[in-house]
């Protein structure tokens, strides 16, 4: 079975998620109502529109999490602006994060991504006129997500605009639409450290076909699992046919075993 | 290619610090507090940083030089090893680093006049005492070499301290610090081989058996001392043959009066550290194996260790009786 991958992504505005909803072809998803959730066809692409409220971040974040059924192998977008006082505008990779007032600083882990400009930003909880790259969100989504996945399996994208722009939606759009194919670029990056990530908690071959057809319990389950690892590492045969003349769980459990320990390693 | 350098605002200033800079050019620095910040932190992903980790330079504070675990020892009463990084360019699938360490970002700990003065301490406490040091233990003592310039500065200063042995462990192939002097008894140089069939699956990134080879033979041609690392011992389908065509091919080009030593050491993962190892790597047949798991380890079975040892020592005595032979094995 092939390993899916799976990416969910916050933004803040309507003008920061249109270019995501038109390429995916993604629709609301009214069943969810607290912040718009939406999502496309596969089920593997998926975005919450939070505002730029702090607590908002975190809570749509968490709402996103469940309403997608994301896991460990998700990745994670938070994709939007920042503000500075320079007037020219820029797509950033964020590879350090600090909140104002307490400073605590984060590191987002950037692999094999070298067509990104990087910067450090700061997360404020107003307006401010520092002479600094700042933003309202991104520190609270990361710390919020790096609680449930990996931190290679989280990106913070943010378009510097002045901070006179701030609430220029025209300008928004607009420099959504110049840095989307390379923020799509950096998606697919992540799309594959998913289906890494995926490797460690899919489930083996056999594992779905076998279980429908026999009762486990909870810790047979967990058995199987693991065994069916090895088993497939050591063999290539098809498995469901030795298992013609084996009917119970228990006994499915002894057959891999005996047979994991009678495997060779031949490479 | 390092595309991220975090470094301690400690070490901002030193002149090894700008030296190693200077080698990155396109790369972004990241300055940071300690080094733990970034490499210690949980919930990261040591596989997806494998492919391209960054880069960390830091301050060691202690801990310089530390003794090794029982059973790791080429002769001396007192061994010790000393690590001036964490982390290795290579990806053996079966290194312990993996299961160890929550990242696999390289730390480099630029204050390398510190594991010096800790050595010469240690040398200083134990005058009467045959010591051997080992470098390689938590890194490759070699590969990175080019950047870090640890053994170039290292070495000139080791080579006269008489009482003690000094082992670097490697598979690289850059010799250039060693050939640069005259060969020294105290020093070893000590590679780490497999039979080619299992370095071509489990050694990823590292040089071919048949580089390393060659690199021993122009070292001992020299007239440095080599240490031959069997560790680990790794049973498979054929083992004996893959094994006896390994020591055909280097007795063939090695000559084996500069054969300080040769040592084996069986496949060995504390049982919390093959754990995480084998959900990192699910698909690895090396980890699906029915290791037999003794005081806290997972292994090979007992009986079948033995026999791979003894096969192995009983190659080695046809070819030379007079080199000695170490077993390195927790148990």
């Amino acid at each position: 079975m092939k390993n899916k991958s799976k990416i969910c992504r916050l933004v803040s505005s309507i003008e920061e998620a249109f270019p995501f909803i038109n390429y995916y072809k993604m629709e609301l998803q009214k069943q969810f109502n607290l912040f718009p959730i939406y999502c496309d066809p596969s089920g593997e692409n998926w975005l919450v529109i939070s505002d730029e409220n702090k607590k908002n971040t975190s809570f749509a974040t968490i709402y996103l999490k469940n309403c997608s059924e994301s896991k460990s192998n998700t990745g994670w977008i938070n994709c939007g602006f920042g503000f500075q006082e320079k007037k020219i505008s820029n797509c950033y990779l964020i590879d350090k994060l600090s909140k104002a007032n307490t400073m605590e600083t984060l590191y987002p882990s950037i692999v094999n991504v070298n067509f990104f400009d990087r910067a450090e930003i700061l997360s404020v909880n107003k307006f401010t006129n520092k002479d600094c790259f700042w933003d309202f969100n991104s520190f609270d989504f990361y710390k919020t997500v790096n609680k449930f996945v990996n931190k290679e399996l989280i990106y913070i994208i943010k378009i510097s605009i002045n901070r006179n722009n701030f609430l220029d939606n025209v300008i928004k759009k607009q420099h959504m639409k110049k840095y989307f194919e390379k923020i799509i670029r950096l998606e697919n990056i992540l799309k594959k450290y998913s289906i890494i990530e995926s490797e460690s908690i899919s489930s083996p071959k056999f594992f779905c076909q076998i279980t429908r057809q026999f009762h486990f319990t909870t810790s047979e389950k967990f058995q199987l699992h693991t065994l069916l690892r090895s088993w497939n590492n050591l063999y290539s045969r098809n498995l469901l046919r030795d298992l013609k003349k084996v009917n119970k769980a228990d006994l499915i459990l002894k057959f891999l075993k005996s047979d994991i320990k009678k495997g060779k390693l031949i490479w | 290619m390092v595309n991220t350098i975090y470094i301690e605002e400690k070490i901002r200033t030193f002149d090894r610090t700008k030296k190693i800079l200077s080698k990155f050019k396109n790369s972004r620095h990241i300055y940071i507090k300690q080094y733990s910040e970034i490499f210690n932190i949980k919930n990261q992903n040591f596989r997806i940083q494998k492919s391209n980790p960054s880069l960390i330079l830091a301050f060691k504070h202690n801990n310089y030089v530390l003794n090794t675990p029982e059973g790791f020892g080429i002769g001396s009463k007192k061994n010790y090893y000393f690590s001036h990084m964490y982390n290795c360019i290579y990806d053996c699938r079966y290194c312990f680093l993996q299961g160890m360490y929550s990242s696999s970002n390289y730390v480099l700990f630029v204050n390398y006049e510190n594991f010096l003065e800790k050595i010469y301490k240690i040398i200083e406490e134990n005058k009467n005492e045959e010591l051997t040091f080992f470098s390689g233990y938590d890194c490759d003592s070699i590969a990175l070499e080019k950047i870090t310039g640890f053994v170039s500065y290292i070495l000139p200063k080791i080579i006269c301290k008489k009482n003690s042995l000094f082992e670097f462990r490697t598979k690289s192939t850059q010799l250039e610090p060693f050939l640069k002097h005259q060969p020294y008894d105290n020093i070893i140089i000590a590679f780490s081989l497999l039979p080619e069939e299992l370095a071509s699956k489990l050694d990823h990134r590292t040089p071919s058996i048949a580089k390393r080879i060659i690199s021993i033979k122009k070292l001992s041609l020299s007239g440095w001392k080599i240490g031959l690392r069997f560790d680990p011992l790794i049973y498979h389908e054929n083992w004996e043959k893959n094994y006896e065509k390994l020591f055909q091919q280097i007795f063939l080009n090695i000559d084996v009066r500069n054969i300080h030593s040769i040592s084996f050491g069986s496949l060995r993962f504390p049982k919390k550290m093959f754990k995480k190892i084998n959900k990192m790597y699910p698909e690895e047949k090396l980890f699906s194996y029915d290791f037999e798991i003794r005081q806290n380890y997972l292994s090979f079975n007992e009986r079948l260790e033995k026999e791979m040892i003894d096969f192995c020592k009983s190659i080695v005595e046809k070819n030379s009786k007079n080199i000695p032979v170490f077993s390195c094995t927790p148990f």
